[in-house]
């Protein structure tokens, strides 16, 4: 097994050549690849058939360290030999918000996107019907939105934010199991132009509080 | 208000701490007014305390919130015999209440709610009587394989609501005449209810009534939950003059929620008239006609229908009132439209 000393030396090689070329994150694999022998075995005392295993291996280390990098640098220097078009991280680490009633929120300018956590989708069980908004609705932060039924019961799902209904997921009239197999993803329930973005996002929880607060949820029930 | 006398029997003890409990019962058979007191119940009652609540309705067909009442009943059938179609704020299926039909509503927190529990009460309700119950995997209660009891369950937020029925002595050759098996022309986006081979509790305690049952159900939510209190009746009009409740009642009755909230399906029917042959495709949304692609073969007889039905109600109403507005093409089309129409509605 590689030892983690030459994980961690190799994780930082990778970044500061990743940061200074491009902030795409697949770079990383395609230099990692071509840097020749010589230079990673100087760099970071790699033997050569350790390559294939080290790749795999710090895998995991990258993509977190990667996420921490990118959250402190939102923009990206760009080489003078290469001309990148800084595009943010791909949408699985873009920030949801969540609400106490397990819906999540993405804000993209003015357009926030809206399904229901994971969490949710398991306590729901097999969802058979979604009932949607109709576009052009305007609903205030908490008005129940969508109505949702599975095996298990009809629930409500609340709006996380005001605004008024852009887009619906209409995926999910013909698929309503993407709620459970995707919920955080392609399972997504309706779009709004939000109306007051600002003030109501402080009441919602990152990523971080969420998990601790679906914790003390399972402890308490 | 009654006094409960305290029970006699016991199947088991509870091991639970002891909760504060609640228990109403309607005095109407009023189908809207007993699911407004429901609703009311529901966004606006008390849930520092377990809340039952124990009703029954005269003759009604009640669907699923977002069921098709086309494809789960027979609509004409029920305006001809005028027996009510109710759509609840709950999932699940159709079912058919009247008199013999006994229904009860368990109303919890989140943080308490066990639906299990509940129907555990229920069958320890019916040992009273020397009826073994359980429930099975979706939560019917059965008596040998036989269903007696279906439930449905709504949640909003904290508040969650766990009701279902109970057949004492219902009609079941109603049941059968006003329910469809499923009507295979029709496409739909809803749900569909789930047929099971059902029993009367009267088949087995034939001295079972509507009053003995809900006393044995009070009797085991108490011990259940370690606590008594004295029993609510509701009297209707006392009811309809509480603000909230009178506004549910009046949602409940209306054609938007009870046909509107349909989703969008599709139906297709074609006919052999003596004179030639009708090809009719509809699109329906909201209980309406969305799209209709209607042909006939002479082209005179619907030419021009398919138009005049986009908008109008799902029903034979609807139906008239387009027919009505085609243009004059003399007698024998006049006639052979008729023709159309009387199928139509027969099918729909």
């Amino acid at each position: 097994m590689v030892p983690v000393q030459v994980q961690q030396r190799a994780s930082r090689f990778i970044l500061k050549r990743k940061n200074k070329v491009s902030n795409s994150f697949g770079c990383s694999f395609r230099l990692f690849w071509r840097t020749p022998i010589k230079q990673l075995k100087n760099a970071i005392g790699l033997q050569h058939n350790y390559r294939v295993i080290l790749l795999i291996s710090i895998m995991n280390r990258i993509t977190s360290t990667a996420r921490l990098v990118c959250q402190r640098r939102p923009t990206f220097s760009v080489a003078a030999s290469r001309s990148v078009t800084p595009r943010s991280f791909s949408r699985s680490f873009s920030t949801k918000l969540y609400t106490k009633d397990h819906e999540w929120l993405q804000i993209d300018g003015h357009i926030g996107t809206v399904g229901i956590s994971d969490y949710a989708q398991k306590a729901l069980g097999d969802v058979v019907f979604v009932d949607l908004p109709d576009v052009g609705k305007l609903l205030t932060q908490g008005d129940v939105a969508v109505s949702v039924e599975s095996v298990k019961a009809a629930s409500d799902v609340y709006s996380p934010a005001s605004g008024e209904v852009t887009e619906v997921n209409e995926a999910l009239r013909t698929q309503p199991d993407l709620v459970n197999s995707a919920s955080l993803s392609n399972g997504w329930m309706f779009k709004l132009k939000l109306s007051q973005p600002d003030e109501e996002v402080k009441s919602l929880k990152n990523e971080e509080a969420y998990a601790k607060f679906c914790e003390s949820e399972d402890e308490n029930h | 208000m009654r006094q409960i006398s305290p029970l006699s029997r016991r199947s088991f003890t509870t091991t639970s701490a002891p909760q504060p409990v609640r228990v109403l019962l309607s005095k109407s058979t009023d189908p809207y007014l007993n699911l407004a007191i429901e609703d009311w119940l529901f966004h606006h009652g008390q849930y520092d305390k377990q809340t039952l609540y124990l009703w029954r309705n005269e003759p009604t067909v009640v669907i699923g919130r977002n069921q098709n009442p086309w494809k789960e009943c027979d609509v004409k059938a029920l305006e001809r015999d005028s027996i009510h179609l109710v759509r609840r704020s709950s999932g699940g299926g159709a079912v058919y209440h009247d008199l013999g039909n006994s229904c009860f509503s368990f109303f919890s927190d989140k943080s308490s709610y066990d639906k299990n529990k509940n129907s555990l009460i229920i069958c320890d309700a019916l040992r009273h009587f020397n009826i073994t119950a359980s429930p099975n995997t979706r939560n019917d209660i059965l008596v040998n394989d036989r269903k007696i009891s279906g439930s449905a369950y709504r949640l909003s937020g904290k508040r969650c609501l766990h009701h279902g029925t109970l057949l004492i002595s219902t009609h079941l050759h109603n049941l059968q005449k006003y329910l469809y098996v499923g009507n295979p022309y029709i496409k739909s986006a809803g749900v569909a209810s789930v047929r099971s081979p059902v029993q009367n509790l009267s088949h087995y305690a034939p001295m079972l009534t509507h009053d003995l049952l809900m006393n044995a159900i009070t009797k085991e939510f108490f011990h259940h939950y370690g606590h008594r209190c004295g029993v609510e009746l509701l009297d209707e009009e006392e009811m309809k003059k509480i603000p909230q409740l009178s506004e549910a009642y009046e949602n409940l009755r209306k054609w938007g929620w009870r046909f509107g909230e349909t989703p969008s399906f599709e139906h297709k029917l074609q006919y052999t008239f003596l004179w030639g042959t009708v090809s009719i495709h509809l699109h329906s949304e909201e209980g309406r006609f969305k799209k209709v692609e209607a042909s006939s073969e002479p082209p005179e007889v619907l030419e021009g229908l398919s138009s005049l039905l986009e908008g109008k109600a799902y029903d034979r109403h609807g139906l008239s009132e387009a027919m009505e507005m085609m243009e004059d093409r003399g007698s024998t089309v006049t006639q052979r439209r008729r023709e159309v129409e009387e199928w139509l509605v027969r099918e729909m």
